[in-house]
């Protein structure tokens, strides 16, 4: 299971990479933009979790979330915002999760257990 | 639609010391899980040094103050307590660094690593453990 990070702040950006990466003993991929997740995204075989952040420059993370959920509904699409209004706004668009900010570490890993061991790696401990 | 993070009413953007606090936090349990003998894959590895070269990074910019994350507020030595808190929290980095970097820990190393984590762990009240985390286990 391949996990994109989107977030043009890098701060975030990097420390989510890192928590996730660390649980999944994986690469995770980051984009500073949602047009170049975009350009990765739409391709077959790209990253199953997107975790994209609402406020961007060019294209917003709900932008992204449309096209994504238009062209490949069953990826994975977690919002990251710190304003309260953009939950309602995801939820109408299909995010399969919202993450508000600031989050902890073990938000992450709740996210990680939901969607990646619970989905994912299920046969592993069977 | 599930939700985590921050309560509606706490939401604001990440400040550095809030990536600061969390990073710590990954820090710490990057470091427990390595003393329980949870399986360190290359990719962990990676991030483990990313992030203690990181958090000593933010450490500098920051330049901020730990105190009203501590346990004990109450008493009157912030100016020492600082000091020896981010002096405890860039030998853990030393230490995380160099556990992922396979050097070699011998019994006292990882004493002194478990004795750096309980300290920590006391002055910023964090108290993890690994129920629900069984991912971590897996390489």
């Amino acid at each position: 299971m391949k996990i994109a990070v989107v977030d043009d702040d890098p701060l975030t950006r990097d420390f989510v990479v890192d928590v996730l990466a660390y649980s999944v003993n994986r690469e995770v991929l980051s984009f500073e933009n949602g047009i170049a997740a975009w350009n990765y995204i739409k391709n077959p075989g790209s990253a199953d979790i997107v975790v994209a952040d609402v406020d961007m420059p060019q294209m917003s993370g709900i932008e992204l979330l449309q096209k994504i959920k238009n062209r490949c509904p069953q990826k994975i699409c977690i919002l990251m915002s710190s304003k309260s209004a953009h939950e309602n706004t995801a939820q109408q668009f299909g995010a399969d999760a919202f993450l508000a900010k600031p989050f902890d570490v073990n938000d992450l890993f709740e996210i990680v257990q939901t969607f990646v061991v619970e989905i994912d790696w299920k046969p592993l401990y069977q | 639609m599930l939700r985590f993070g921050s309560s509606a009413a706490d939401m604001h953007e990440f400040l550095n010391e809030d990536v600061f606090v969390s990073r710590l936090k990954l820090l710490i349990i990057m470091a427990s899980a390595y003393l329980k003998e949870y399986p360190l894959g290359s990719f962990r590895k990676k991030a483990v040094i990313r992030n203690a070269h990181q958090i000593v990074r933010e450490m500098t910019e920051w330049q901020g103050y730990i105190h009203h994350h501590r346990n004990n507020i109450d008493v009157d030595d912030e100016m020492d307590f600082d000091h020896v808190f981010f002096q405890r929290v860039k030998l853990l980095a030393v230490m995380a660094k160099a556990f992922a970097e396979d050097n070699p820990m011998g019994h006292y190393r990882k004493k002194a690593l478990e004795e750096n984590l309980e300290r920590l762990c006391e002055d910023i009240t964090f108290n993890w453990h690994p129920y629900g985390k069984e991912f971590l286990q897996v390489a």
